[in-house]
């Protein structure tokens, strides 16, 4: 089963990536954060992290800017309502793929599988 | 990497020629200034990268992306900023450059399609089941023959003109159908749980409902394949 861990600012939205995760992508949720710092220190000390959904607005910085500072290589998904900043993210290896809110099932299990 | 470009415009071809020439391995073997005109050629002979413009007349990228069954990377090369967006709706994409390239992102890209782009080979055509020979499946990976052992096969998934075979170690990609493969397999361990899947179903962890789940793959099962499914998994 993969791991993944949730970053994501929006109470509503984690609960929308929790359910979806668990139910439909078989997924085993190793944590929860509302902002990067926190969730940073936790993936780079657990390298057992697959996959992380990763909002691009944070509290304390961008997403981009946390994935520069990730160690290692997990598969993210990107998860926002901002549609202007898909150019961008094709500059980060990491990113698998870019979601668009309201998330949809079927886009969200399509991202899933290329995981 | 064998590559082809596709663009309406000869500079713009130009300039994706002069970026490969900077990139070891990268073989341009065929240029087309209409997707249709690529599309056949596709039709065949496979490739591994496609330099792809989005804007073309008649024929857009995107209507091409659609159309094409083959397994190569694809890398869009734009001048517009504003469809990146798009393009993530497509597996097969792997890069979104905008021009002006320059030579260090475009190396970039391709250390991306080059990790994203799995080993590509071609089965061994002909002969049937009953010329098995002991518990291996043999797939020609860079004209080598792989052994493959069946019980080293998780599942194998179809993907247009190829199939992946994936094992707990790789993943293979090879120029066949689910078809053909089907009946090379045996089928006391393998089983057909979806019209795109073959599954291994030894190696199964949990069912749910319309699932199973293979290692950390969740494999989709169809309706009309679950009975059978379920019948098997009584036996064991």
């Amino acid at each position: 089963m993969k791991n993944c861990v949730i970053v994501e600012d929006e109470f509503t939205a984690q609960e929308v990536v929790k359910h979806l995760a668990v139910k439909y992508g078989g997924l085993n949720i190793l944590a929860t954060f509302d902002n990067a710092e926190d969730a940073l220190k936790f993936i780079n000390q657990n390298e057992t992290v697959d996959i992380v959904f990763l909002d691009i607005h944070l509290p304390d910085m961008s997403g981009f800017s946390f994935l520069e500072n990730v160690t290692f290589n997990p598969k993210v998904v990107l998860i926002t309502s901002d549609k202007n900043l898909a150019l961008t993210a094709y500059n980060f290896d990491l990113v698998v793929d870019y979601l668009v809110k309201p998330l949809q099932k079927d886009r969200f299990m399509e991202a899933i599988n290329q995981c | 990497m064998n590559c082809i470009i596709v663009d309406d415009q000869d500079s713009a071809r130009l300039v994706v020629r002069q970026l490969c020439e900077g990139i070891n391995d990268l073989d341009i073997i065929e240029e087309f200034s209409s997707a249709i005109e690529a599309i056949k050629f596709l039709n065949q002979q496979s490739v591994d990268v496609i330099f792809l413009d989005i804007h073309m007349p008649g024929f857009s990228g995107f209507d091409f992306v659609q159309t094409l069954k083959s397994a190569a990377q694809i890398v869009l090369i734009t001048a517009d900023k504003d469809l990146a967006i798009e393009a993530y709706e497509y597996e097969s994409i792997s890069d979104y450059l905008v021009k002006p390239i320059t030579q260090e992102r475009f190396k970039k890209s391709m250390n991306k399609v080059k990790n994203k782009l799995h080993r590509t080979s071609m089965i061994q055509h002909g002969g049937s089941s009953s010329d098995l020979i002991g518990n291996d499946l043999y797939i020609n990976i860079d004209r080598r023959l792989t052994k493959l052992k069946f019980d080293d096969i998780l599942f194998i998934k179809a993907k247009g003109d190829y199939i992946d075979v994936k094992t707990h170690k790789e993943m293979y990609v090879v120029h066949s159908t689910l078809k053909k493969i089907k009946d090379k397999l045996p089928d006391n361990i393998f089983l057909q749980t979806h019209r795109s899947y073959i599954i291994n179903f030894t190696k199964i962890i949990d069912i749910e409902d319309n699932s199973v789940l293979i290692e950390k793959n969740v494999i989709p099962i169809s309706r009309s394949n679950r009975p059978e499914l379920i019948r098997r998994l009584n036996l064991l």
